[in-house]
């Protein structure tokens, strides 16, 4: 079963929330978004920190109430109907929401009577979800005792307690190691081929985007800009190379920019981009075919006194396109 | 309902694996207490920390020719010539009324710890008569405000060894008196004789035996056993059990910040039943924690008497309304406190400061034994309304109902409003 064939198990339709600032003043942190999530597919929600991603989740998973527009979850309304439309979701939100003091089984058991599971039936749901985060071994130890990676391990497994047919994955992968990490998406492929769950999942880091998804929404500010299989997406960007040049100077000069659009064949247009964690300035050089452009954008950087110190020629990625379509950085 | 007692459930589990909190909710209170309690075991040996008691000394003692012993009596109390640095003068502020009604009413008032009212034939009847004949006996009543049991402890104490030296010198010089007729008859015809040692008497009356009783009333008109562990451990109790309900309280606070709220808050659990639960967890272990220093207190009174003794009266249906009605209010001050917060330490704050006002006008540290210095303010306190509660109990009264319905009344509007306050937030989370 292909995703695209499959039906909606999300629809949203004009959602948004408006905030009001302590002056009064109204902050929309999401505007308008319609979009549908089908059956059976991992759909991520791909944008920078502060783009809406959180605030679209609170409010498809009832958390709460948008100021426009409506979802519906298995056709149930979010709004009119939250409690039958909860008991078709799973929700792995970004911090680990546990107790501590509670061991790793007795936090899995409290929430899973929470969906109102009680008996034989919880103790082996639990056994279960114990199993897919392999954490049986440690299931009677307080989770406060965990790693940072065991805990996300659990806080995924209360997500899958009630079987839910779409789970919320709000970037479970924050803030841990290589190894968990990678243990974590390969959980989030399971559940989609083992499990058919549906899986909304939410990242700022293009790599768990790509590497996962059927499907991805593109978020900023507030709005779905981009939406489709990565190969509708990649099309959108056409045949465009990055050149990206490591440089050694704060900034490049626009008429330097042009010169490289204009003197070099096959190349689009040249941004300065500074990183703002460590202050790294790098000059991004968009050409159809990159790897023949770039003895010329050397030279040309050269002859223009930018002292390039390393060089790198990426295809065209889900980052490409969001440079593509905000002119920033998906870490800005 | 189901939910509610499993959130609950899942509140004490978490409260009972938390070492530092139960430190808090039961041995420190315990500690407190306890040696507080043998603090004031040395109060009516006259190592009290208090000063002022208020009370009115009513003398009707008729007297004789030469003698009032009413007034001996009085004059110790109130001295013609006032020395400050008199230790019973620092500890009492007495004042000399004419009529015992207007004495008594002043301690319904509350305008006086104590009323000890002499009565008309207080001399006359311990008098020296005549050989052989033995001596009367005499009543002073002391009519005391059962609220504030230290500062009528310490004046009884202090009546008590008056009385007894003057009964002692009494018995003495009848004896005297006795032998000197015996060798010399013709005194017995002399009358005034009696009186002249009379008046000698009183002014060398040394300790030793009593046959002068006083009448211990409380308000109510019954005799009252003062027991320390119980006036301090109750508002102890009470005192602690407002740092648990409000911590309780705030652990809604926490769970938002742990973001475990906003995980309830996407099961299928209405937010009503989430913050009902909550409260019931809450509730459930201010009442433990109530109930199981009760019993604590008790072993500790056992320890410290060598005989087991109810010290919380003989009424266990009217302590457990009380102890309902404590957790209640309690717990109800405690989810306002929470719910107007903006995150768990300022809840911390706001409700260590309501709780120490409380335990301070309440009479958790100590009991001025003057109502005045609060002016009644201490009605305003959960700790006050308990404590009295439970004394009264102690004390084998059952006329609580008054603060029940205070802290029923109280416990139901906090409740209610804090409720509301929380549902509010959610919706606007």
């Amino acid at each position: 079963m292909t995703a695209s064939s499959s039906p909606s198990l999300v629809q949203i339709r004009g959602l948004g929330k408006t905030y009001k600032r302590a002056d009064g003043t109204p902050v929309k942190a999401v505007k308008n978004i319609d979009l549908d999530i089908l059956t059976g597919e991992i759909f991520s929600l791909l944008g920078p920190n502060g783009a809406g991603k959180s605030t679209t989740i609170s409010m498809i998973s009832g958390l709460i109430p948008p100021t426009q527009g409506e979802a519906h979850i298995g056709g149930y309304s979010i709004v009119k109907q939250p409690m039958q439309a909860k008991r078709l979701m799973g929700v792995v939100p970004q911090e680990i929401a546990l107790y501590p003091t509670l061991s790793a089984r007795q936090n899995l058991e409290f929430f899973g009577r929470m969906y109102d599971m009680q008996g034989a039936a919880l103790r082996q749901r639990v056994d279960e979800v114990l199993e897919v985060i392999d954490l049986k071994d440690r299931q009677h130890d307080r989770v406060e005792t965990f790693s940072g990676g065991m805990k996300r391990r659990v806080n995924i497994g209360v997500g899958l307690l009630n079987k839910p047919q779409l789970i919320y994955m709000d970037e479970p992968t924050v803030g841990i190691d290589p190894q968990n990490r990678r243990r974590i998406l390969d959980t989030v492929l399971l559940l989609r081929e083992q499990y058919k769950m549906t899986v909304l999942y939410t990242t700022h880091l293009m790599e768990e985007a790509q590497e996962l998804s059927d499907r991805v929404g593109i978020i900023d500010h507030g709005e779905i800009i981009a939406c489709g299989t990565q190969t509708e997406l990649m099309h959108r960007v056409g045949e465009e190379d990055r050149l990206i040049l490591s440089i050694d100077q704060p900034n490049v000069s626009d008429t330097v920019l042009t010169r490289f659009q204009t003197e070099i064949d096959g190349v689009q247009r040249a941004v300065c981009e500074i990183n703002p964690d460590d202050h790294s300035v790098k000059l991004i050089i968009f050409a159809q075919r990159g790897r023949k452009a770039l003895p010329d954008a050397i030279r040309l950087a050269n002859d223009a006194g930018v002292k390039v110190t390393s060089v790198e020629v990426r295809e065209p990625d889900l980052e490409s396109l969001f440079l593509k379509l905000t002119g920033r950085a998906l870490r800005d | 309902m189901r939910k509610i007692l499993i959130i609950a459930a899942k509140d004490l589990r978490e409260t009972f694996s938390d070492r530092n909190l139960l430190l808090i909710m039961f041995a420190a209170p315990l500690a407190i207490a306890t040696i507080i309690a043998l603090v004031f075991g040395g109060v009516s040996r006259g190592a009290s920390p208090l000063q002022n008691i208020p009370i009115a000394i009513v003398n009707q003692d008729t007297g004789s020719a030469f003698v009032s012993y009413g007034q001996i009596f009085t004059e110790i109390f109130i001295p013609a010539t006032p020395d400050p640095e008199n230790e019973l003068e620092q500890l009492v502020d007495a004042i000399a009324l004419t009529d015992p009604v207007a004495a008594r009413a002043g301690v319904d008032a509350g305008t006086y710890a104590v009323a000890i009212i002499i009565p008309p034939d207080f001399t006359s009847n311990l008098s020296y008569v005549g050989p052989g004949i033995p001596l009367g006996t005499s009543s002073i009543e002391m009519y005391a405000d059962r609220d504030r049991p230290i500062g009528a402890e310490i004046i009884r104490s202090i009546t008590d060894g008056i009385l007894t030296q003057l009964a002692a010198s009494n018995i003495a010089l009848a004896a005297g008196l006795d032998t000197l007729i015996a060798d010399s008859p013709l005194i017995a015809a002399s009358a005034p004789f009696s009186d002249a040692f009379n008046n000698a008497m009183a002014a060398t009356f040394t300790p030793s035996l009593n046959t002068i009783q006083v009448e211990s009333l409380t308000i109510e008109q019954q005799a009252r056993t003062f027991n320390p562990l119980v006036l301090v451990g109750s508002a102890q109790a009470i005192f602690f059990a407002l740092f648990t309900a409000n911590g309780g309280a705030s652990h809604i606070l926490e769970e938002g910040r742990n973001r475990t709220l906003h995980r309830l808050r996407m099961s299928p659990t209405h937010p009503v039943t989430i913050l009902l639960g909550k409260m019931a967890g809450t509730f459930v272990m201010v009442f433990v924690q109530l109930v199981l220093l009760g019993i604590a207190f008790m072993l500790v009174n056992t320890l410290l008497a060598g005989q087991f003794e109810l010290i919380w009266g003989p009424n266990p249906i009217a302590l457990l309304l009380i102890t309902f009605t404590i957790t209640l209010a309690s717990t109800g001050l405690g989810s306002i406190v929470a719910a107007t917060a903006k995150n768990p330490e300022r809840a911390q704050i706001t409700g260590t400061v309501i709780a120490m006002f409380m335990g301070m006008v309440g009479g958790a540290f100590f009991q001025t034994g003057t109502d005045s210095a609060f002016g009644g303010i201490e009605r305003l306190s959960i700790v006050y309304w308990g404590s009295n509660a439970l004394q009264r109990l102690a004390s084998g009264q059952s006329d609580i109902v008054l603060h029940a319905v205070v802290m029923t009344l109280f416990g139901a509007i906090a409740f209610a409003i804090g409720l509301w306050l929380f549902h509010r937030q959610l919706q606007e989370d």
